[in-house]
């Protein structure tokens, strides 16, 4: 667990990110999946809202 | 002991978890984005060890949702011991947080409607479709 830890900390992620290197190239996988959604603004022609 | 058992979740009373943390695509800068506007959520339901409900949302795209049975190729298929999700801190919440999120993005509806197919133990008994 101390490899893992120190594995991870080299590799420049937060500490308390303890979830395992599988898991984590499937989360990088899905979010360059949502690359290819269609944005809502283009979908309904309007603009992103400001939340300012 | 932590009680957790390699279970499957083909057991009716298997324990329902709920997680939802950040993903960002390669592209995006976590670290150069402490407001974490940019950054979409990754949310997951576990019946027992098995991921019976994802939903993903990033900003100004559309949210997925997706079930197992259904949708299995775009689900996790780690088992929850094997994600280590449970072990992160601050990654767990409430089932009626994701309840209430999965009906905000029509769930309720994208699982009457693939009812049949569901393969969660769990989903199938409140839809009242268990043998």
């Amino acid at each position: 667990d101390e490899q893992k830890k120190d594995l991870e900390n080299a590799r420049g992620k937060p500490q308390e990110s303890i979830t395992s290197s599988e898991f984590d190239e499937f989360l990088a996988e899905r979010a360059a999946a949502a690359d290819t959604l269609p944005s809502i603004s283009a979908q309904t022609g309007q603009q992103p809202r400001s939340a300012n | 002991s932590t009680g957790q058992k390699p279970n499957i979740n083909t057991k009716q009373d298997a324990v329902q978890r709920f997680f939802r943390i950040p993903f960002a695509r390669p592209s995006d800068d976590f670290r150069d984005n402490p407001t974490g506007k940019k950054h979409g959520m990754w949310w997951a339901h576990f019946d027992g060890q098995w991921i019976a409900r994802q939903m993903e949302m990033y900003p100004d795209k559309q949210p997925i949702i997706l079930v197992s049975g259904v949708d299995d190729m775009q689900m996790c298929e780690l088992s929850l011991e094997e994600t280590g999700l449970g072990r992160k801190k601050g990654a767990e919440i409430l089932g009626k947080d994701f309840e209430a999120e999965w009906i905000k993005n029509g769930g309720k509806e994208y699982l009457k409607k693939h009812a049949q197919r569901v393969s969660s133990q769990f989903l199938k008994k409140r839809q009242g479709l268990s043998n």
